[in-house]
C-alpha cells in the first residue's frame, strides 16, 4: 500500500544574511499512511514547523521531494496544484490570531468554499452548518465573531474551517500548545473522532511528548534539523534507541501514579 | 557604529536627490520660458535668446542638470533679481535669525511640550492630568498667528516687558536683540509643544502598561527610578522622531511669526522672493532649507542608535 | 509551631469593569511555611495569577483586594505604598511567565540586575557588580560568556527565564512567587528551571509558591498544592493525596483529562465528561452554585463540597 505522503529527504537552509546561512531542517524522510497520525515531537529549533510548511507549500523546499498520493508535489501542472492545496489543509496552533477578527464564523467556514470556487452559495452554507456541528459547535456559532469565543472553541473553528475542503490530509502545527488542559483533551478527542470519521490523515507537530504519543500512530523526533528517531508509538516511548530521545522522556515531570 | 554611519550616510543620498530635482525643475515647469521669466515683462527677444543662449537653456535636459549640479557643489547660485546681490551673500543673514528663533523655539516646544505630556501620562485621569491633557488638545488647534497675537497683547502692551515687534540686530547689544526676538520664539514655540505634548502623553501611556514596568515594581524599585530609567528610554524613541519633523515644522512655521513681528528671517525672505519672482534667491533658499531638513533627521538617525543600541545592531525592537 | 510565612484569609479580588463589579477571586485561603513549596492549580480564569499579583502588591488599577494576607504577621492589605515598596524585592520575589516581555528590553542584563539592588541596598558599584556576578552563578550562566552587557533580545528563551530568577531573588527574598514559570518554555528548558528552583530552595531556604496548570511540575516541586476553579479554591492540601487520590471532581477530572507516557487511552476524560456540571472555567462562578464552602477531609486535607443544610 502506498503511502499517503512520501517525504524523502528534504532539505531547506535560510540565509540569514550574505555571509550565514542556516539549515534548519536536514535530509528528512518518513511517510503518513492512509488515515494514521504521523506526530513530529520536537523542541524549539529543531525545523518541525520548517517541514509542516514545506509539506503544506508554505514554504518551497531546497531540496528533496515530497510525494502525494506518489505524485511529485513540485512538479504539479496547475490544476493538481489546486487539488493538492485541498487535499491538504493545516491548522496552526495560535486560535487567537489567526483568525480574522473582523469575519464570522460562517464567513470563515466558507472562505476556502469560495477562494476554490466549491458549490452555490446555499451548499456552502449547508456545508458550514453540517460543519460547526462536527466540531461540537452549535449552529448558533455561525453569525458569531471569534472574539465571542474561547481559545478552545476557536481551535475548533479552525478545524471547521480546515475540512471545508474535505482535505485528505491535515497539517496540525502545535494545535493543542495554547489551550487550557482541559480544553486540550476536548480537542484531542475531537481530532480522533474526525479522523475515524472522515478517514483523514495527520501530521501532528508538538513539542509536548504526551500529547504526540497519545495522538499518533507513528513517531518522528527531530532535533536540530535532523530526524534522530523514528518507530511506532509504544517503541519510541518502551526502547527508546537515541540519546536524545531518552533525554526528551526523562526531562517530563510525571506524577508517578494515576487515580 | 562607523559602519552605521556610512549606511545612513549612503541612505541619504537619494533623499538629498530629492530637493535638488525639484528645484532643478522648478524654474523649467513654469509655464512659459525660463530666461523670458528672469528677464521680466520689458526683456527684447534678443536679450531672451541671449540669456537662454548664456544660461545653457538649449542644451539637452541632463546636460543642463549636470551643470546644476555643478553649480550647487561650487556655491554659484546666481544673483537675487531684486537684492541685486548673490544669493549664497543674501541668504545667511537672514537664515542666522531664523536659526536663533528656531533653536529657542525648538527649546521651548520640547521644555513644554515634554513636561505636559509627561504630567498629563503620569496623572492620567486624576485633575492635573485631565488639564494637561485638555491644554494639549487646545495648544494643538490653536494657530500660530494666535498665539503670537496673545503673546504680543499680554505681554507687550500691557506689561511693556517686550516691544511690539521691531528687530534689533546683534550689532547693536546682544541682550536687545535676544528681547526683540523672544516674543517671536516663544510664539512658534508654545505653539509646537501642544504636538510634543500629546506625542509625549502616547508614548509614556503605552510604555507604563509594559510587563517590564511591573517587573520593575516587583523588584521595588521606586516610581521615580522607573519613569526616569525604564520608562524614558523606550518612551524617547518616538519623542526624538517627533523632534526631528520638529525642525521642518519650525523653520516653515517661522515665516508667520516673522512677518507678525517684523523680523528679518529667512522665512519672510522666502515668501517675500516669491511674490517678487525672484526665483534664483528661492531656489537658494530651498535647497538650503530641504538639506538643512535632511541633515538634522540624520543626526536624529543618529542618536536613535545611542539611545536604543539595537537599532544599531541592527535587531527588530521587541 | 511556628506561624506560617504566609497566611492568606478570605482573600477576594474585586475587578471594576465596564459591566460592574466582578468577583474574580472569591474566599480563598491557604498557608505556606518558611521553605516550603505551595502550588496554585488552576486553568485560565481561575484566579491564580490575580491571587499571586494581590499577595505581591502588583495588582492593576482596576482590581481591589479584600481579607487578609499575613506575611510574617504583617498585614499585606491596605499597607501603604511605601511600605509595599519596601518588601517588594527583599521579602517577596517575582518570577513573571514571559520573560521576553517581562525584561526590559534596552536595558542590559547587568543594568537590570543592580535594578533590586538599588532600591534595597547600599552597595557601590563594585559591591554591586559583584553581586550581579554571584546571581548569575547560582542561576547557571556564570561559567558560559559574559552576558552582564548584553540585551534580552541576544539571549535565548531558557537563558532569559533564568535572568528573570536572578533577578527575583537578587535581594535574598523569603518568598519567591513564580507565575507559570515553565509553561512557555520547551521541556529540557523546563527541566532545568524546575531543578534551578529546587536548589534554590535548598541553597537559600526560599519558600515557594509556583502558579501552574501543569500537574506534573507541580508533583515534581511542590509540597502543598491548592487547586482553584472560577475564584475559589475547590481543593487544597498535601500533593501526594491531591494527584493519587484527590476529593474533588474538578481535581479529578484535571487529572484524568492529562495525556501522560505510556497512555492507552483511546480517548482522553474531559472536565466536561466526568463533571458536566462544572462547565469551561472561564465561565463564572455560577458553576459552582449552590452555596459551597471548604470541608475539611483529612488533616491538612480540605475539600469544597455543597454548604451542609442548603437545599439544591
Amino acid at each position: 500500500m502506498t503511502a499517503l505522503l512520501e517525504v524523502e529527504n528534504l532539505t531547506k537552509t535560510f540565509h540569514v544574511s550574505r555571509r550565514r546561512q542556516v539549515t534548519a531542517v536536514k535530509g528528512v524522510s518518513f511517510q503518513i499512511e492512509k488515515g494514521r497520525t504521523y506526530g513530529l515531537v520536537g523542541e524549539s529549533g529543531s525545523g518541525k514547523s520548517t517541514v509542516a510548511r514545506m509539506i503544506a507549500r508554505l514554504t518551497e523546499p531546497t531540496s528533496g521531494t515530497v510525494r502525494f498520493d506518489g505524485a511529485d508535489v513540485t512538479r504539479l501542472d496547475r490544476a493538481a496544484r489546486q487539488q493538492y492545496r485541498r487535499d491538504v489543509q493545516i491548522v496552526f496552533q495560535d486560535p487567537f490570531g489567526a483568525l480574522n477578527p473582523r469575519m464570522t464564523v460562517a464567513d470563515l467556514i466558507m472562505e476556502p468554499l469560495q477562494v476554490h470556487r466549491r458549490g452555490t452559495a446555499k451548499d456552502q452554507r449547508d456545508r458550514a452548518r453540517a460543519l460547526v456541528d462536527h466540531v461540537g459547535l452549535g449552529a448558533a456559532a455561525l453569525e458569531k465573531k471569534p472574539v465571542d469565543f474561547s481559545g478552545g472553541q476557536r481551535q475548533r473553528i479552525m478545524i471547521a474551517r480546515a475540512l471545508a475542503l474535505q482535505p485528505r490530509l491535515i497539517v496540525a502545527d502545535e494545535p493543542v500548545s495554547a489551550l487550557d488542559v482541559s480544553v486540550q483533551a476536548q480537542v484531542l478527542n475531537l481530532l480522533k473522532d474526525l479522523q475515524e470519521a472522515f478517514g483523514l490523515s495527520y501530521l501532528f507537530i508538538s513539542h509536548d511528548l504526551s500529547v504526540v504519543e497519545f495522538i499518533s500512530d507513528r513517531i518522528g523526533v527531530m532535533y536540530l534539523g535532523d530526524l534522530v528517531e523514528e518507530g511506532d508509538k509504544r517503541d519510541i516511548y518502551a526502547n527508546p534507541r537515541e540519546e536524545y530521545t531518552r533525554s526528551l522522556i526523562e526531562a517530563i515531570p510525571t506524577i508517578e501514579e494515576r487515580p | 557604529m562607523l559602519r552605521y554611519l556610512a549606511q545612513r550616510l549612503l541612505a541619504l543620498l537619494p533623499t538629498v536627490a530629492v530637493p535638488l530635482v525639484l528645484v532643478f525643475l522648478l524654474l523649467r515647469l513654469a509655464p512659459g520660458d525660463p530666461a523670458a521669466i528672469l528677464l521680466g515683462d520689458s526683456a527684447t527677444p534678443d536679450q531672451v535668446a541671449a540669456l537662454r543662449e548664456q544660461l545653457g537653456l538649449n542644451a539637452p535636459l541632463w546636460e543642463q542638470f549636470g551643470r546644476f549640479l555643478g553649480d550647487v557643489v561650487t556655491l554659484r547660485l546666481g544673483d537675487s533679481l531684486f537684492l541685486g546681490k548673490p544669493v549664497v551673500d543674501v541668504i545667511p543673514d537672514y537664515a542666522l535669525v531664523t536659526l536663533e528663533i528656531s533653536v529657542i523655539a525648538l527649546i521651548v516646544a520640547l521644555a513644554l511640550g515634554i513636561g505636559l505630556g509627561a504630567l498629563a501620562a503620569f496623572r492620567n485621569g486624576r485633575p492635573a492630568g485631565r488639564v494637561a491633557t485638555a491644554l494639549g488638545i487646545i495648544g494643538i488647534s490653536v494657530p500660530q498667528f494666535v498665539v503670537a497675537l496673545i503673546l504680543i497683547v499680554v505681554f507687550a502692551a500691557w506689561l511693556h516687558w517686550f516691544n511690539v515687534g521691531g528687530f534689533v540686530p546683534m550689532s547693536k547689544g546682544f541682550w536687545p536683540h535676544l528681547r526683540s526676538i523672544t516674543l517671536p520664539a516663544l510664539s512658534l514655540g508654545i505653539a509646537e509643544s501642544a504636538f510634543v505634548a500629546r506625542i509625549t502623553r502616547g508614548a509614556i501611556l503605552d510604555v507604563v502598561r509594559e510587563p517590564f514596568v511591573t517587573t520593575a515594581r516587583s523588584l521595588g524599585v521606586p516610581p521615580r527610578r522607573i519613569g526616569a530609567v525604564h520608562v524614558v528610554r523606550v518612551a524617547a524613541l518616538p519623542i526624538m522622531t517627533v523632534a526631528g519633523l520638529l525642525v521642518a515644522s519650525l523653520l516653515s512655521g517661522s515665516a508667520v511669526v516673522e512677518t507678525i513681528f517684523g523680523v528679518p528671517g529667512m522665512g519672510r525672505l522666502l515668501l517675500d522672493a516669491v511674490g517678487r519672482r525672484d526665483y534664483s534667491l528661492v531656489q537658494g533658499i530651498v535647497l538650503f532649507t530641504g538639506l538643512f531638513v535632511i541633515i538634522v533627521n540624520l543626526l536624529v538617525d543618529l542618536s536613535y542608535s545611542v539611545v536604543d543600541p539595537r537599532v544599531r545592531l541592527g535587531r527588530k525592537s521587541a | 509551631m511556628s506561624a506560617p510565612l504566609l497566611q492568606v484569609s478570605d482573600l477576594s479580588i474585586t475587578a471594576d469593569t465596564a459591566g460592574g463589579p466582578y468577583d474574580a477571586v472569591r474566599s480563598v485561603d491557604f498557608a505556606l511555611d518558611r521553605g516550603r513549596a505551595l502550588a496554585v492549580v488552576g486553568e485560565s480564569g481561575s484566579g491564580k495569577s490575580l491571587t499571586a499579583l494581590a499577595i505581591a502588591g502588583l495588582l492593576g488599577e482596576k482590581l481591589t483586594p479584600s481579607g487578609s494576607v499575613r506575611f510574617d504577621g504583617r498585614e499585606l492589605i491596605g499597607m501603604g505604598a511605601a511600605d509595599r515598596r519596601a518588601m517588594a524585592g527583599r521579602r517577596i520575589g517575582f518570577v513573571f511567565q514571559e520573560p521576553m516581555s517581562s525584561l526590559h528590553p534596552i536595558l542590559t542584563v547587568g543594568q537590570q540586575l543592580e535594578e533590586g539592588l538599588r532600591a534595597h541596598f547600599d552597595m557601590n558599584r563594585r559591591q554591586r557588580a559583584d553581586r550581579v556576578r554571584e546571581l548569575l552563578d547560582i542561576v547557571g550562566l556564570g561559567k558560559a560568556r559574559d552576558i552582564r552587557g548584553d540585551r534580552i533580545g541576544q539571549l535565548s528563551g531558557g537563558m532569559r527565564q533564568r535572568v528573570m530568577i536572578a533577578m527575583a531573588i537578587s535581594c535574598e527574598p523569603e518568598l519567591v512567587i513564580a507565575d507559570e514559570p515553565t509553561t512557555a518554555l520547551d521541556v529540557t528548558l523546563q527541566r532545568q528551571v524546575i531543578d534551578l528552583l529546587g536548589s534554590l530552595r535548598e541553597r537559600l531556604g526560599v519558600a515557594l509558591m509556583l502558579i501552574t496548570h501543569d500537574l506534573g511540575v507541580v508533583a515534581e516541586t511542590c509540597d502543598e498544592a491548592v487547586v482553584m476553579y472560577g475564584g475559589q479554591v475547590v481543593e487544597s492540601g498535601p500533593t501526594a493525596t491531591l494527584l493519587h487520590d484527590p476529593a474533588h471532581d474538578y481535581t479529578r477530572a484535571l487529572l484524568m483529562s492529562i495525556p501522560v507516557l505510556g497512555d492507552d487511552r483511546p480517548r482522553l476524560p474531559t472536565v466536561a465528561s466526568i463533571a458536566p456540571w462544572l462547565r469551561d472555567a472561564r465561565q463564572d462562578a455560577a458553576a459552582l452554585r449552590p452555596v459551597t464552602e471548604l470541608v475539611t477531609v483529612a488533616p491538612g486535607h480540605r475539600v469544597r463540597r455543597e454548604a451542609e443544610g442548603v437545599a439544591a
